[in-house]
């Protein structure tokens, strides 16, 4: 039953295209029925689950790469399927009220399915592997939503932190991931958590276990990579409300939970995610209570929440499994609600601007009452479900293994964030409803909203007072078997809103009190300057990013000249390392130099010759010195081939140097007049070397070659049978009509073809004659030595 | 006196090269005394319906395994696969062309034959097992690019593009002819198998392994060029930016597959026993590639010469599964990342060519500035093949980067393997921000003309194949593994 969960979303989002037609926000509630089915179906398969038991399905997918698309629902599973199906019907109704004006409404909704799809996919994922390739199809898919629309002025900048970021991340988790698997020798989950001694023991584990953490700190915006969640905040608002509150953002907190049975344990990983997950959670709150922005003031706080996650999980214990799962469910109904409620208001007053807000109490008493008690959950006010969850932070951070200092740290963080909670709410609320409206709204007409668009925020925020009052039992099932998965051991979990006085309701009691005396000084405070604005990851990373791309231009600058002749020299030094490293090491080997004692005097001038036309060639003052020269260097080789006896060569070496000295001649028109070098003087020197340094090895292997009789020369055979078996004096002739006479034949055919080619050119140009191509005339005197393309 | 005996030779097992060139030849009469000025079109419908009548002869062939002409050209599940591979690259090339062609003003029949002989020049390269073969193939290949490369005649660019790649590529060539005589001289054959077993037999200090080791780095040398390793891959960027963009976009995939194919079996027949050798070298070479092209990339503004950079980059992922490819993980992890590469990175410049107005070149990153308001699905198409090239699943992309980084890792190079890893970090940055232009910012500048029917079917074919190969790669999986079977014996 897992699979069709997973992929009716993924297959059914196509569907949500009908939401193009009018009536949209009608045909949204009735397409939130596919969440809904997903969640109902959910809730058949709990009950196994429940009973502390898990429920597998595999199909193999790549069994070549240890791909297998296993699908495993246990407690921690069942809680996350079921906050982001249910929370995805409430997202997927609100929509059509929310985008209801807007064609694209259709679109969206197909994403949103395709994201939950693959958030599905995520948390039912019992094989690592499955479960990555999940993870990036929610950053792709987010992406989409992200795209949607954007009424941030630098929202391109936060779309790009956002997806480097967690691109980057989900590349070292991978790369984590496969060192997990490289270990246990198994991609599946369950392989994996049972191996947890014999992976803590591996000298890969750090490595693994920081380059997961990396992937799950990206993902779950801790600090240094917390800037990226802000910026992605311009995503229409049920996408924030979906994304960056209930389901993604949570998913590096999901696979930091479910891998703690496995690589938890140790100093690495306990301390870093107490401390990091600390100091997230205290930043961001701090940082929360001075937004202006509805959406920005949320991000923050969502942030300093999986910051607390995160510490939980750290600090590990009973408790601490306890407290994340309740955490993790109380946010996802408050938070949520929240972001549906800062879309409410910006619906209704185009704006959600706290300084040009106010006094929305007597317009919109609904939307006041349905946000009143989110807050209260949010801010962790006694017998709301917040309260219950902060409870159990506490006792978890009071409770833990990690020592006195890290336990006393961790609860003053809380007391900390918990105050800023409570004054980030209670700035929320009374710059919203309380106190006047200001002037400069009071042209528009504000309302509450149609209460389908109220439903979406009422049910979690209904929610967060109803499980505490009314649902405890069920949900502590719930709860004890999604902890016992953080845990790695069953638990027995009774959630409760009174525990007796203990330590933990004495430091929640006093933070509520000094959160709400400080409520007078609440926009002081937000105004005040000199507060933490350090830690700018944004900015680190814009220079990071600048810096990559500056070294980056100038590296390809300088290879990338756009010259031909650097090209070639480049080319030139790399093959006389490769081929010269060998010979130098090795040796040419026995190279002899067999003197002819018949030599010549004329033999040598000949060969003399080579070198001085070489010679003459370069120093030659105008054009037509060096083609002659060049022309003497030809013919003296053609000589050496006629006396060599090799007249064929050398007639073929005659006709290609005459041929190339009429080109030559033919293009001297349209050359400059100047004859000069461009180059200077120590680029020649230059040059020159590697010209002479390739030249000796080249030489040296025509030598190596020739001196190397290892095995028979061919020529006797020829000059023995030539005449016995082919019946003709002239060797040459023989072997091109006999010995290799298939060759000839296909050299025949080859030139019949050309010829073809070159007579459907003629026929081509004379059709063409009447359409001449436009050319651009050169003049003479501009040298056209300068590539053209000079671009890097 | 003897009578003359023609050795046996089974045309059987070149049937899709003859076919590929046979209708070759024989479309270039047809074109040039039968079709008219202004109906090109139907050339190329020709063209591609030969390739199409290549890709089934072939089927009969498959599981058969057996070399002619003297053991020069060898057909096996490898050169097979290989070849159905590059007879898709040759029918997306010219489908892309179709309505390239005129609309550029550049529209000539000889095109579309041209691309046919290119494709079969690639054949033979996955064909050859000997050298004079392996060069034959070479040269058909890049002689044919180089015409292709300046067809479009007269623009500057596209000329200095032709011009320079016919030099460089003289270069490489005369590199790969010394290389062969050097290989001929030290070890009496130009045979792979046989110079495999020469080898072999001999120690280190001997002369001739000596030569043959200068010999074959000269011929890896050549290899390296047309495949554009670094430091050998400086043509690329200029000849990919001047040349017209359906010949970028073939030579891009075409010639790295071609070249690299050939260098297999290069390395794995005739070379095995030097791998201590050539292994450090080349494992240089593609980590050095890896880097340059992925910096590189970045710094482009110019998404066809990113494009060109980042095929630099991926030269060096192919790298990843050749240099491995004596295990079975190698070959595999070689054909199966040629066949998501060509999907993906044609379907990208044909949305680059989708883009271009009439002789102008739209090539900027702001050129794409908000495609997804005005064209959405070339958009989605878009990003779907930067996801696929960035290496994101669900995309091909992912599990060809993941099977390429996997065949190195278990094949004894993880250094390398990790450096893949940490380059396509790199290359995720400049893969995405065509992504970020596309949905972020506004549209700017005059609208793109009208998709038109062979860009499409291009375009949708590119990215349907992108994604379900991404989704269900088993069937090719099981496609790769029985064509590798042959190679790891």
């Amino acid at each position: 039953m897992l699979y069709p969960i997973v992929f009716i979303a993924l297959v059914a989002s196509p569907l949500a295209l009908i939401a193009r037609l009018p009536a949209r926000s009608l045909i949204a509630w009735g397409l939130a029925f596919i969440p809904l089915t997903l969640f109902g179906l959910t809730l058949t398969q709990a009950g196994p689950v429940l009973a502390g038991e898990q429920v597998v399905e595999e199909i193999s997918w790549v069994p070549a790469l240890g791909l297998n698309l296993t699908f495993t629902l246990d407690g921690l599973s069942l809680l996350f399927a079921l906050i982001i199906t249910g929370i995805g019907t409430l997202i997927v109704g609100y929509a059509g009220h929310y985008l209801g004006a807007d064609s694209g409404l259709g679109r969206f909704l197909a994403y949103l399915m395709l994201f939950m799809g693959a958030m599905l996919g995520v948390v039912l994922a019992g094989n690592v592997l499955t479960m990555f390739v999940f993870w990036e199809l929610t950053s792709v898919t987010s992406y989409l939503l992200i795209g949607y629309k954007h009424d941030y002025p630098d929202a391109r900048r936060g779309a790009l932190h956002s997806l480097l970021v967690t691109g980057g991340g989900g590349l070292a988790l991978l790369v984590g991931l496969l060192l997990l698997g490289q270990m246990v020798g198994s991609y599946e989950f369950r392989d994996i958590l049972a191996a947890g001694d014999q992976l803590r023991a591996h000298s890969l584990y750090p490595a693994a276990v920081i380059l997961i953490l990396l992937g799950c700190f990206t993902k779950s915006a801790q600090i240094p990579f917390h800037f990226w969640l802000p910026g992605a905040m311009q995503a229409p608002t049920p996408a924030s409300a979906f994304l960056h509150s209930a389901t993604m953002v949570k998913a590096g907190v999901y696979l930091m939970a479910r891998l703690s049975p496995a690589l938890g344990g140790t100093a690495l990983w306990d301390v870093t995610l107490a401390v990091v997950g600390g100091a997230t959670m205290t930043f961001a709150a701090i940082v929360a209570m001075r937004q202006f922005d509805l959406k920005a003031m949320l991000a923050y706080t969502t942030i300093s929440m999986l910051g607390a996650l995160t510490m939980q999980i750290g600090l590990g214990g009973k408790y601490g499994a306890e407290g994340v799962a309740t955490n993790i469910l109380a946010h996802a109904l408050y938070k949520s609600a929240l972001f549906m409620l800062a879309g409410v208001i910006d619906h209704e007053c185009g704006t959600r601007d706290l300084r040009r807000l106010g006094g929305l109490r007597r317009y919109m008493p609904q939307t006041m009452v349905i946000t009143a008690l989110a807050l209260l959950s949010f801010g962790g006010i006694p017998i709301m479900f917040g309260f219950v969850a902060k409870e159990l932070m506490l006792e978890a951070a009071l409770e833990t293994d990690l020592g006195a200092t890290l336990s006393i740290l961790a609860v003053a963080a809380i007391a900390v964030t918990a105050i800023a909670y409570l004054i980030t709410g209670w700035r929320l609320f009374s710059n919203t409803f309380l106190g006047q409206r200001s002037t400069a709204a009071m042209q528009q007409h504000v309302d509450d909203p149609t209460p389908g668009m109220l439903i979406g925020p009422g049910v979690p925020a209904i929610l967060s007072l109803f499980i505490p009052l009314v649902l405890l039992a069920p949900v502590s099932t719930l709860i004890a078997a999604a902890s016992a998965a953080i845990y790695g051991k069953p638990l027995e979990v009774k959630l409760a809103l009174w525990h007796g006085v203990n330590p933990a309701l004495l430091v929640s009691l006093s933070a509520i009190v000094i959160g709400v005396a400080m409520f007078r000084f609440a926009e002081q405070l937000a105004n005040m300057r000199g507060w933490p604005i350090w830690l700018r990851g944004d900015m680190i990373f814009d220079r990071l990013i600048e810096r990559t791309l500056t070294g980056a231009t100038a590296l390809t600058r300088t290879l990338q000249e756009g010259r031909l002749r650097r090209y070639i020299l480049i080319t030139a030094l790399t093959m006389l390392i490769f081929v010269g490293v060998p010979f130098i090491s090795f040796g040419l080997g026995a190279i002899r130099f067999d003197l002819d004692p018949q030599l010549q005097f004329y033999e040598i001038l000949a060969a003399a010759l080579i070198p001085i036309g070489v010679i003459a060639t370069i120093k030659a003052r105008t054009r037509l010195g060096a083609i002659i020269a060049v022309g003497v260097v030809g013919a003296m080789v053609a000589l050496l081939f006629v006396l060599f006896s090799a007249p064929d060569l050398a007639l073929t070496q005659l006709l290609i140097e005459v041929l190339s000295t009429v080109f030559l001649l033919l293009v001297f028109s349209v050359l400059p007049v100047r004859f000069e070098s461009f180059s200077s003087a120590w680029v020649r020197q230059r040059d020159a070397i590697v010209a002479i340094a390739m030249g000796i090895l080249m030489g040296g292997l025509v030598l190596a070659t020739a001196t190397n009789d290892s095995f028979a020369p061919l020529a006797p055979f020829f000059l023995e049978n030539s005449l016995d078996k082919g019946k003709g004096a002239n060797v040459v002739n023989v072997i091109l009509v006999d010995f290799r006479g298939f060759d000839t034949l296909g050299e025949i055919t080859v030139l019949f073809i050309a010829l073809l080619g070159i007579y459907g050119l003629l026929r081509l140009r004379q059709g063409k004659d009447d359409v001449t191509p436009e050319r651009v005339p050169t003049t003479a005197t501009e040298p056209l030595s300068e590539p053209v393309n000079t671009q890097r | 006196m003897d009578a003359l005996t023609i050795p046996p030779v089974d045309l059987g097992l070149i049937a899709p090269l003859l076919v590929v060139v046979t209708w070759a030849t024989g479309l270039l009469l047809v074109d040039t005394f039968f079709i008219p000025v202004g109906r090109k079109k139907l050339t190329g419908y020709l063209a591609i319906a030969g390739l199409v009548v290549a890709g089934l002869v072939g089927l009969p062939l498959w599981g058969v395994s057996g070399s002619t002409f003297g053991g020069m050209v060898r057909l096996d599940p490898f050169a097979l696969t290989l070849t159905w591979v590059f007879l898709l690259i040759g029918i997306l090339s010219i489908t892309m062309s179709l309505d390239y062609l005129p609309r550029q003003d550049i529209e000539q029949g000889e095109y579309y034959p041209l691309i046919m002989f290119a494709v079969s020049g690639m054949i033979l390269l996955a064909q050859g097992a000997d050298l004079i073969v392996l060069f034959l193939g070479i040269e058909t290949l890049s002689i044919t690019l180089y015409i292709l490369t300046g067809f479009a005649y007269p623009r500057l660019t596209s000329e200095e593009a032709a011009m320079k790649y016919l030099v460089l590529g003289a270069f490489a060539a005369g590199f790969f002819v010394y290389g062969i005589a050097l290989i001929f001289g030290a070890t009496g054959s130009t045979r792979l198998s046989e110079i495999g077993a020469y080898a072999a037999d001999r120690d280190l200090g001997d002369t001739n392994l000596t030569l043959l080791l200068g010999g074959a780095a000269m011929v890896l040398i050549a290899f390296s060029f047309k495949a554009a390793l670094a430091p050998f891959h400086m043509w690329i960027p200029d000849v990919y930016q001047g040349s017209p963009t359906p010949v970028a976009a073939f030579m891009s995939v075409g010639t790295k597959g071609g070249a690299l194919a050939a260098l297999v079996r290069l390395l794995f027949e005739a070379l095995p026993t030097l791998n201590a050798y050539w292994l450090p070298v080349l494992a240089g070479l593609t980590a050095l590639t890896m880097v340059v092209g992925n910096l590189g990339a970045i710094a482009q503004m110019d998404v066809k010469r990113m494009l060109a950079y980042s095929s630099i980059g991926h030269a060096g992922y192919v790298m990843l599964g050749v240099m491995v490819a004596g295990e079975q993980r190698g070959p595999e992890a070689f054909i199966f990342y040629i066949l998501v590469y060509a999907l993906s990175n044609l379907g990208a410049f044909a949305v680059l060519i989708a883009l271009e107005h009439q002789g102008e070149e739209a090539w900027q990153l702001d050129d794409f500035a908000g495609l997804y308001q005005r064209q959405p699905l070339l958009a989605v198409a878009m990003a779907i093949f930067m996801f696929s090239l960035a290496g994101v699943p669900p995309t091909a992309g992912f599990m060809a980067k993941f099977y390429a980084l996997t065949a190195a890792w278990e094949g004894g190079l993880p250094w390398l393997a990790l450096v893949g890893v940490l380059t396509s970090a790199i290359a995720a940055f400049f893969y995405l921000r065509v992504i970020i232009r596309m949905f972020m910012t506004e549209p700017e500048g005059e609208p793109a003309p009208e998709l038109n029917r062979g860009l499409t079917i291009d375009i949708v074919v590119a990215a349907a194949g992108t994604i379900i190969i991404g989704l269900i790669p088993a069937p090719i999986f099981a496609l790769v593994e029985r064509s590798a079977v042959a190679l790891g014996g």
